[in-house]
């Protein structure tokens, strides 16, 4: 089984492009879902050390994925960054209530998510 | 005022009318005793002093009499007779002449002036028979009376006996003469009361004549006269010692006023005021009141009277041919009073009967008014509430009559009181819970709450063992919320459109918009409630309508296991109830509906920001990504590129559609209203799509009509309308075609676009008109809308006054229709319709 960095969640495809080609730069490992059910399948078959949750998503949202995973013992580990384009102060108090561990509002800087994104990475070996 | 006050008063009046009456009649009999006891006391005094008159005056005519009787004696005599016969035999024989008797009387007369004691005419003449006779008469020691003197003429007035020597020797000139012999006839006669000149005249003593003739012995004629003078204080005495009362005394007048007897004046001495005299100088005894009195005048005397009426024998010329007068005279003092006694005692009485009416008014008044204040005291009483005050007046009378209607009215009034006391506690017992109900309604937006409180409350008035709250939905056909409740239990919510109104009671109150009542419920009736009621056991229930804005939105209904638990009566609590609770549910549906809207504000705003933040963060992205690495290779510099200049075009489009909206929202866009050729639009946007449509391959068909009407519409909004249906017809279609048809329906033009692409599931038809609402599923490489084309189509539809929907079939296709009115030129003015 193929461990990942970072799993990308947005159904935003030019989002995922431009969080992909950094990641690519950097030389992190990393995959994409276009939604939650889909990022909820990888999760458990990829094993990412990081998430990327987009909140407004079809099917399931950023909100219901970070919820059942930090309830799964399995994936209460995974690094959960949740990606809002609504920026306010409601999301960010709702993401931290479902667990998430961190909380970064569109727009955001490449080279800003790139640095926090390897630190976090080294932290957690 | 005090006074005025108390005088005013009942108790006063019936004292002063006693007082009045009283004293009136105390007065006035009084007054009448007194007035007839003067008048009798009066009379009988008077009586008495005219008793008095009249006795004196005969004493007085008694003494006069006797006189006249002793004197008439004393000239009967032989030695009188006989003297005065010899002196008148000288002028007989011889006979003489009338100068020779003249010369006879003038020789006598001289001898007589002359004369003295000694001399011997005088001494023969004091000397005869007849004058002893007389002397011895005076002398006699039993004589009665004094005299002064008594002499005896011949028939031509010479003296011929005599008791001394007096002054004058001839007396026919003298009136007294003349009368008594009264020329040979003979007469009686008394004289005046006259000084006494036999007496010093210093003694001022008074003396009374008395004049008889001597008649010759056959009586036939008189041949001389006698005289005799007598001591007047014999006849004084006569009068004025008669004596009743202390100061009372008799008088005797002279009819020309001179006072001849009087006890305290000297005789003569004094004249009667002519008043008096005409008061007393009566024919007739009598008494009469005089204020002229001789001792008392100025006072109010009372006199008694008596005439002192001589014999008519007696010469008319006697007394000095006057009238003589007895009258008595009183010090008034004395004389009133008994009746000032009279007067005295009855001021005494009357004061006495003044006092003791007072007393007696005073108590009797009491007597009556205590009745009366106790009355009124409790009359009072009872005027100030106290309904249970009681009189107990046994008076017997009219006032314990009047006390006992009293005492009935207050038992009646306590009843009919306690009766409205009842009623009013009732109605406040209703109002404190309406008002409770009102208070909960008020403070609280939460509709089961406010039912759970109310059913609570209306238990305090009314017996139910269910109560219950049916709403209608927004159709008004089928109930949409039941709210139940057994008295104990708690509160069952069905919120659901149940079931339509047909068939129930629920339905049929709604309808009516009028309460109803099932007085007893036995077997099943025409509504669907009827049945279940009676499965429960209920035998009777209300139900009241709840009215908001004229319309019947539900009703509020109670059922009881009695039968006959409810009346009409109950409707006065039930409906004001049901009204607040209509404003209730009404506040709290239109406070949902603002909640709503402000959530639908929130989350347009929420979602805005989002729209905005997308594409934002790829353009930001990129721009960084190819400011950060050096060595990109050109292919991907310029996709890189590409994505930062769709993604300007999406944010550009984005801010465009949102301004939009917001501009038709807020009613600011500028409409142009006019007259719009369907025909011609359709064909100006189908050439702009044409190209467009070739490129995938999608033959676009119109249907028009050939006769269409204009509609009425803004040209450029209707032709985004159409470019946003179009625009998504040929995004969503991979296949087949795309028709356009227009049709008139009534007063509208409907036009339809529909295309062969994947459809829409039912759950998004309903929401594809939102805003941001972007349907799910494969949308990888197809360009991006913003999400507010169809919402802002609906906007624009609405506002014109048409019809925006859509009907679709997944896999088969989507049809979008819009209508917009006819043109008309009553339509022309009309303002575009804005949507709150």
């Amino acid at each position: 089984m193929e461990h990942v960095d970072i799993l990308i969640v947005d159904d935003e495809p030019f989002v995922v492009r431009s969080l992909s080609y950094i990641f690519q730069r950097e030389g992190l490992t990393f995959d994409v879902a276009m939604d939650g059910e889909e990022a909820l399948a990888k999760v458990q078959q990829l094993r990412p050390k990081i998430l990327f949750l987009d909140i407004m998503m079809p099917k399931k949202t950023g909100y219901e994925v970070c919820a059942q995973l930090k309830r799964d013992p399995r994936y209460q580990s995974i690094y959960i960054i949740m990606l809002t384009a609504k920026g306010q102060e409601e999301d960010k108090a709702r993401s931290l209530e479902v667990g998430a561990d961190e909380y970064i509002a569109k727009p955001f800087s490449p080279r800003f998510v790139v640095n926090h994104v390897k630190e976090v990475v080294e932290r957690l070996g | 005022m005090k006074i005025r006050h108390a005088l005013r008063s009942f108790n006063a009046k019936v004292v002063i009318t006693i007082l009045t009456v009283g004293i009136l009649a105390v007065s006035v009999g009084l007054f009448v005793t007194y007035w007839i006891g003067r008048e009798h006391l009066q009379r009988a005094i008077g009586a008495q002093f005219q008793e008095m008159a009249l006795e004196t005056s005969r004493k007085l005519l008694f003494l006069l009499d006797h006189n006249v009787e002793q004197a008439t004696l004393l000239a009967m005599t032989e030695d009188v007779r006989s003297v005065a016969e010899q002196a008148n035999e000288a002028y007989t024989s011889p006979p003489m002449s009338e100068q020779q008797v003249q010369q006879r009387i003038e020789t006598i007369k001289r001898l007589w002036a002359q004369g003295k004691d000694t001399d011997r005419f005088v001494r023969d003449l004091l000397d005869n028979s007849g004058s002893r006779y007389i002397q011895a008469f005076i002398n006699n020691p039993v004589a009665q009376f004094e005299y002064y003197s008594i002499i005896v003429t011949d028939r031509h007035g010479l003296v011929v006996a005599a008791d001394s020597r007096h002054r004058l020797a001839y007396y026919a000139d003298q009136d007294w003469w003349q009368a008594s012999f009264n020329q040979g006839e003979g007469s009686m006669y008394i004289s005046d009361i006259e000084p006494a000149e036999e007496v010093s005249e210093f003694q001022r003593n008074f003396r009374l004549g008395f004049a008889v003739p001597v008649m010759n012995k056959a009586g036939s004629e008189a041949i001389g006269v006698v005289r005799m003078n007598i001591a007047a204080k014999h006849f004084f005495d006569a009068v004025t010692e008669v004596k009743v009362g202390k100061t009372d005394h008799v008088m005797l007048a002279s009819s020309e006023g001179a006072l001849l007897f009087c006890p305290i004046f000297q005789i003569r001495n004094h004249s009667l005021r002519p008043e008096f005299m005409k008061a007393i100088f009566r024919d007739r005894p009598g008494w009469t009141l005089t204020t002229t009195d001789v001792h008392y005048g100025g006072r109010q005397s009372i006199n008694g009277f008596s005439p002192v009426s001589l014999s008519s024998e007696i010469h008319p010329s006697s007394l000095g041919g006057r009238q003589w007068y007895i009258f008595t005279s009183q010090n008034p003092d004395e004389t009133y009073s008994p009746i000032n006694a009279l007067q005295n005692w009855m001021i005494i009485y009357g004061l006495t009967g003044v006092v003791a009416l007072s007393f007696f008014g005073v108590y009797a008044a009491r007597f009556i008014v205590r009745p009366l204040q106790d009355l009124q005291k409790g009359a009072r009483v009872i005027g100030d509430g106290n309904l249970d005050y009681r009189f107990h007046i046994k008076t017997g009378d009219e006032i314990q009559q009047l006390a006992d209607e009293f005492n009935e009215m207050a038992t009646k009034l306590k009843g009919s009181h306690s009766d409205l006391e009842q009623k009013v506690a009732e109605r406040t017992k209703e109002l404190a819970v309406v008002n409770r109900i009102n208070q909960a309604i008020s403070s609280s937006l939460d509709l089961q709450l406010i039912f759970e409180i109310l059913a609570k409350e209306v238990s305090e008035l009314l017996d139910y063992d269910l109560i219950s709250l049916a709403l209608m939905d927004v159709s008004g056909e089928k109930i949409q919320t039941r709210m139940i409740k057994a008295r104990e239990d708690p509160v069952i919510v069905r919120d659901a459109p149940l079931r339509p109104k047909t068939g129930t009671a629920v339905g049929f109150v709604v309808d009516q918009a009028r309460p109803f009542i099932r007085l007893n419920l036995l077997e099943p009736q025409q509504f669907v409630e009827d049945r279940l009621a009676l499965r429960e056991g209920i035998r009777s229930y209300v139900m009241v309508p709840i009215v908001s804005k004229q319309a019947s939105i539900g009703t509020l209904n109670l059922f009881s296991k009695r039968s006959q638990a409810y009346s009409k009566r109950n409707y006065e609590i039930l409906l004001p109830i049901a009204e607040q609770l209509a404003i209730a549910i009404d506040t709290i549906r239109l406070f949902e509906e603002t909640k709503k809207l402000d959530q639908l504000k929130s989350d347009f705003v929420s979602k805005v920001s989002h729209e905005l933040r997308t594409p934002l963060t790829s353009i930001k992205g990129f721009t960084e990504i190819l400011l950060t690495y050096d060595h990109i290779d050109l292919k991907a510099q310029k996709e890189f590129l590409g994505i930062i200049n769709k993604e300007s075009d999406r944010l550009t489009r984005l801010i465009n559609d949102v301004l939009d909206l917001t501009r038709i929202e807020a009613g600011q866009a500028k409409w142009q209203i006019q007259p719009i050729s369907a025909t011609d639009l359709i064909d100006y946007v189908v050439k702009l799509f044409r190209s467009l449509a070739l490129e995938k391959n999608l033959p676009i068909q119109v249907q028009i009509p050939k006769r269409i009407p204009m509609v009425r519409g803004d040209r450029d909004q209707v032709l985004q309308v159409m470019d946003n249906l179009l625009n998504n017809a040929v995004k969503f279609t991979s296949s087949g075609k795309i028709t356009i048809k227009v049709i008139q329906e009534a007063a509208f033009v409907k036009v339809s676009v529909s295309d062969t692409g994947g459809g829409i599931s039912p759950e998004d038809q309903a929401k594809v008109f939102d805003r941001f609402y972007q349907i799910s599923g494969d949308r990888t490489g197809k360009p991006r809308g913003t999400g507010l084309g169809l919402a802002i189509c609906k906007e624009i539809i609405d506002s014109l006054g048409g019809r925006i929907w859509c009907e679709s079939e997944l896999g088969k296709g989507s049809t979008f229709h819009f209508t917009l009115p006819v043109w008309s030129d009553e339509l022309r003015y009309a303002e575009p319709l804005h949507k709150r």
